[in-house]
């Protein structure tokens, strides 16, 4: 079933502002994130959310982006922007890129183009090609110097229960990189950058680190260079996520300008004054985070099925007289594996035990598998006997 | 389904390759028997009930420290988790606890000042200065926000 509980994250940078900024900080971060909800309110989805809300924000001069942009030491301005799928890793990018009005607008059309990322001209090229907005005059307002960037995340609740906390499910994200295949970065930095060699662009292009490609090709920008390659990394290469809860870590006064809202509280409350909000979402959606409900039991492999069975009788400890679902996804050959594992848990008091063996996706998904999961007191996921396997019982298992 | 198991308290346990899968992204492939090469790393998105993490097993049995600090440096937001065979981590609340007879090492880049990963050429041997790296054995506790290791003594 659907659950179309969502959340959206916005921030206008996160630095400390000066107090005569903070009420223009505080409403542009609102009016975005006003502009967001409503069309999340009204069904739309997760990615025009996001460009619409990261549009609001380069809009608005109050922020280091779009029209707000900082200029370059040599009078010019290059913006970045970045958009992901979290549901299927798509991304497009654009790096060091002028003159047009919404840089997001430009990453969004590379989405779902070979392409991911286009810097400089080839960038200003293809956004002209597609009939993207230009600025005719170049800005005359700048953020606040110091000002960081901007970022939304449109982020899914899947919990059902209020009183657990809910793991979050990133849909749409500004972090890139993590995932993202290194072949696909070493095409786009080929196709990006004229006049260097192919070996050489491979060389460049070989980190898997999108953003720290895009600091690569902008190191003659001498704005990037001025920061230290640390605070780059959490404010540009990362998104909003570890910006965020390392700014709480130190004390969260950097946060000012970030707005959170959980619908249900926004609808609750009408129109509320921000911090509250703010302070209540922000606890609520780092704890769904960080932590989830019940444990994990994470094992290196061999553990001991015969002697003491330290680490399978935790696990038994845990399940105690309920359900263990033993789940073989990730073997070539699961015969056996189940056998085994059914009589090292039956030593140790654990008989209720099924085995899942999942041959595709499509199973996972099936009636018999949903019967199965519905009332575990626990899960066991064995290991395999080559390395693919742990992408085959990922992939299978991980939208279930 | 899976999800929902986790969130209502159900445990979730994995050894061997079924570990690795638990976290957001994980190793996939990449050599052991020799210091880490730049190229030499494959990683997929896994299940993702452990944010932040990317975990290895068969730790020291089978030499994989060089690809975890490969896969560290690559991402050095991410927490690099070794799990030796017979030996578990335990997690809940946002720490972990260490069980079994052999060790977990915990490779953090969070303090990186150097690493070669984006310039080098992917037959270079990686070069990463600055990195932390903890050995936890049986007992020993490890916080997973503050990224501090607590003794079992």
């Amino acid at each position: 079933m659907p659950d179309n509980r969502w959340s959206l994250i916005l921030h206008g940078g996160a630095r400390t502002i000066a107090d005569d900024l903070k009420d223009a900080n505080r409403l542009g971060c609102l009016t975005a994130a006003r502009i967001g909800a409503e069309l999340l309110g009204n069904g739309g989805n997760a990615l025009d959310a996001v460009e619409l809300v990261v549009c609001a924000l380069e809009n608005d001069p109050t922020f280091n982006a779009g029209n707000g942009s900082v200029p370059t030491r040599l009078g010019g301005v290059e913006m970045d922007a970045a958009i992901m799928d979290g549901t299927t890793l798509e991304i497009g990018a654009v790096a060091a890129i002028a003159h047009v009005r919404n840089p997001v607008v430009v990453a969004r059309l590379l989405l779902h183009e070979p392409t991911v990322l286009l810097v400089g001209e080839g960038a200003r090229a293809f956004a002209r090609a597609r009939g993207v907005a230009f600025n005719d005059t170049s800005s005359t307002t700048f953020a606040d110097l110091q000002h960081d960037t901007v970022g939304c995340v449109r982020w899914i609740a899947t919990g059902r229960s209020r009183s657990r906390r809910r793991p979050g499910d990133f849909q749409a994200s500004p972090q890139v990189g993590w995932a993202m295949p290194r072949s696909r970065v070493a095409v786009s930095m080929l196709t990006i950058m004229p006049g260097v060699s192919p070996s050489q662009a491979t060389a460049r292009a070989s980190c898997a680190c999108y953003w720290r490609a895009a600091l690569w090709t902008s190191c003659g920008d001498t704005r990037l260079q001025l920061l230290p390659a640390r605070h780059w990394r959490i404010s540009n290469g990362s998104g909003a996520r570890p910006a965020l809860s390392r700014s709480i870590a130190k004390g969260g006064s950097a946060l000012l300008t970030i707005a959170i809202i959980l619908r249900s509280q926004w609808r609750q409350a009408g129109c509320p004054t921000f911090w509250p909000v703010f302070t209540r979402a922000i606890s609520k959606g780092l704890d769904s985070m960080v932590e989830a409900s019940g444990p994990l039991i994470i094992i290196g492999g061999h553990e001991d099925k015969d002697g003491d069975r330290l680490i399978l009788s935790e696990v038994a400890a845990r399940v105690g007289d309920g359900k263990l679902v033993v789940a073989t996804v990730a073997s070539h050959q699961p015969e056996g594996y189940f056998e085994a594992y059914q009589e090292a848990f039956a030593a140790l008091g654990v008989h209720n035990l099924v085995e899942l063996y999942v041959s595709e996706r499509e199973e996972t998904r099936s009636v018999a598998t949903r019967e199965i999961l519905a009332d575990a007191a626990g899960l066991f996921f064995t290991g395999g006997t080559s390395c693919a396997s742990q992408v085959r019982s990922a992939t299978r298992l991980s939208r279930t | 389904m899976i999800r929902d198991i986790h969130r209502r308290g159900g445990v979730i346990a994995g050894t061997s390759a079924g570990a690795s899968a638990m976290s957001e992204t994980m190793l996939v492939r990449g050599s052991s028997a020799e210091s880490h090469r730049i190229g030499n790393l494959n990683m997929a998105p896994g299940l993702g009930l452990i944010p932040h993490v990317i975990i290895d097993q068969h730790f020291a049995e089978r030499g994989r420290i060089g690809r975890l600090l490969g896969a560290v440096a690559q991402n050095p937001r991410v927490l690099g988790i070794g799990i030796d065979e017979d030996t578990a981590i335990i997690v809940e609340e946002g720490a972990f606890r260490v069980l079994g007879v052999g060790a977990v090492y915990i490779v953090d880049g969070e303090d990186v000042t150097h690493s070669n990963v984006a310039e080098a050429r992917r037959e270079e041997a990686l070069s990463m200065f600055g990195v932390r790296l903890h050995v936890l054995a049986a007992g020993d506790l490890f916080d997973l926000q503050t990224r501090r290791p607590t003794s079992a003594a």
